[in-house]
Order: C-alpha cells, then sequence, then structure tokens
C-alpha cells in the first residue's frame, strides 16, 4: 500500500475516533428519545456515503457508455471505478437499512414497516445488489455496457428516495436536513454530525480507492491475457484472386 | 441496559462490522489477484 494510503487511513482512523466521542460523549442526549437518538450520527452519515458512492457510479457508468468505442484506457478505468463504487454504497445502503431498523425498534417498537422511505430505500438496495450479481454471474463483452446501462436507470430511485420523506407522510419522521422551516437538529449536536459525516466518506473513499485498483488491475490482466491470445493464433494465409 | 441503550450500542457495533467485513473481503480480493498475476 503506498505511504498517502496509510497517511489518508491513519487520518481517517483519527477523525473517526474523535466522532465517536463527540457522538457518545460530548453532545447532549436528544430531549425526547433520550440516548438511542445517538444512532442519528451513525445512521446519516451511511445514507450520505450511499448518496455519494451511487453519485460516482451513476457518472462512471456515462463516462463508460460515452468513451468505451473511443478510449479503451478511460473505459477501463471509469468502469472499475463505477464497480468499486457500487459496492460501497451497497454497504452504506446496508448499513442504513440496518441502524434504521435498530433505531425503530427502539422508538417505534417495529423492526421494519412498508413505508415510502424504507421500500423505497430496499428497492434501491436491491437494484444495486442485482448491479453487482449481474456483473458477477454474466460473462461476454456486452456485460459491462449493460451493467451501465442498469446503473442509470438504478440510480433514478435515488432521487426518489430522497423525496419521499417530502412526498408522502408515512412512518418515517419528515425530513431533519433542508425539510419545513424550523426542521434541523440544535447546533449544540452538529459536530457529531461534521465529524461522523467526514470520517465514514473518508473511510469510504478509502476502501473504494483499494477496491478500484484491485478491479482495474485484473481488467488489465484480463484484457493482457486477451491480446496474447490473438497474438497466438497464426496468420491465415490470403487467398489472392477469390470469386 | 434498556432497549435504547442496548440498540445504540448494537447500531455503532454494526456500522464498525459491516464495513471491516467488506473491508475483509476488498483485501482478500486483492490478495488473490496478486498470486494470480
Amino acid at each position: 500500500m503506498k505511504l498517502w494510503r496509510w497517511l489518508w487511513l491513519l487520518v481517517t482512523l483519527g477523525v473517526l475516533a474523535e466522532g465517536f466521542r463527540v457522538a457518545l460523549f460530548v453532545v447532549p442526549a436528544d430531549a425526547q428519545q433520550g440516548d438511542v437518538q445517538r444512532i442519528f450520527y451513525y445512521h446519516i452519515p451511511s445514507w450520505a456515503g450511499m448518496g455519494l458512492f451511487f453519485a460516482i457510479n451513476l457518472i462512471c457508468s456515462l463516462v463508460y457508455l460515452a468513451v468505451r468505442n473511443r478510449n479503451h484506457g478511460l473505459a477501463m478505468k471509469a468502469d472499475s471505478l463505477a464497480v468499486a463504487s457500487a459496492e460501497m454504497g451497497v454497504v452504506f445502503c446496508f448499513i442504513g437499512l440496518v441502524t434504521g431498523s435498530l433505531w425503530g425498534r427502539a422508538v417505534w417498537g417495529i423492526w421494519w414497516t412498508w413505508d415510502a422511505r424504507l421500500t423505497s430505500t430496499l428497492v434501491l438496495w436491491l437494484i444495486y445488489v442485482a448491479y453487482l450479481l449481474l456483473r458477477r454471474f454474466a460473462a461476454g463483452p456486452q456485460m459491462r455496457t449493460l451493467a451501465a446501462v442498469m446503473a442509470i436507470f438504478g440510480y433514478l430511485d435515488v432521487p426518489l428516495v430522497y423525496m419521499s420523506t417530502r412526498w408522502w407522510r408515512t412512518q418515517h419522521p419528515a425530513p431533519v436536513f433542508g425539510g419545513a422551516p424550523g426542521s434541523g437538529i440544535d447546533p449544540s449536536m452538529m459536530p457529531a454530525v461534521w465529524w461522523n459525516m467526514a470520517g465514514w466518506i473518508m473511510w469510504g473513499i478509502f476502501v473504494a480507492s483499494l477496491r478500484y485498483v484491485s478491479e482495474y488491475r485484473a481488467q488489465r490482466a484480463e484484457q493482457d491475457e486477451a491480446l496474447k491470445a490473438l497474438d497466438a493464433v497464426p496468420a491465415q494465409p490470403q487467398i489472392a484472386g477469390g470469386r | 441496559m434498556d432497549i435504547g441503550h442496548r440498540h445504540l450500542v448494537l447500531a455503532y457495533a454494526a456500522t464498525i462490522v459491516i464495513h471491516l467485513v467488506y473491508l475483509g473481503y476488498v483485501a482478500v480480493r486483492a490478495k488473490v489477484r496478486r498470486k494470480a498475476a
């Protein structure tokens, strides 16, 4: 692992440790929910991470489709980053669902309900799991193109998830940030949000960069093997004056 | 420990464990690739 990655990891662990300390021991407990509200400081960064990495996946998929026939090197990089960011987004989405379920059981008394936000998020997670399964099990030259198209359509669910608590009032609370006038949390709680948001996104960038390198190397090795196989095929004699 | 505290601990632990499991997957995959190359 390169030096800058070790340094990045060191800073990330420091930010995460500070985020943990601030979330549990510094910011005040919620007046209504008590300490269980502190799940928020891990729940929200998961959604932010998911949004960021699915957006990167979308951009890379668009780039891949645009350049795949003209610039093979760039297409390979875009495709490798697309798969790395999709996996990271799926991990963040899964954590958001798990922490949300644990929080819901403590404050609503239920693990799950088929409300607009929860259902659209589960569908989003399933779409990206399907995207990864397609990449894993489909073979052939069209696999990457199909995956990129699927990623673009899959991303359409992200704005739906974001707007679901604004368009439909069901079990999930109204948006905390950017919601109705008066929404938001007490300013004394914000440091826990910022530290953990920064820490988990830095962690996501770290892991996704490792995954990107591994995927890019694998694709390059695959390409080299294919080129070697082509070179090994003996040249066909030209038939002159054929009909 | 009441349900609120128990679920707070579970949520933080689940977050950390899931991230570490995925990091482990990435590391193993990279190692397998390096060996194959």
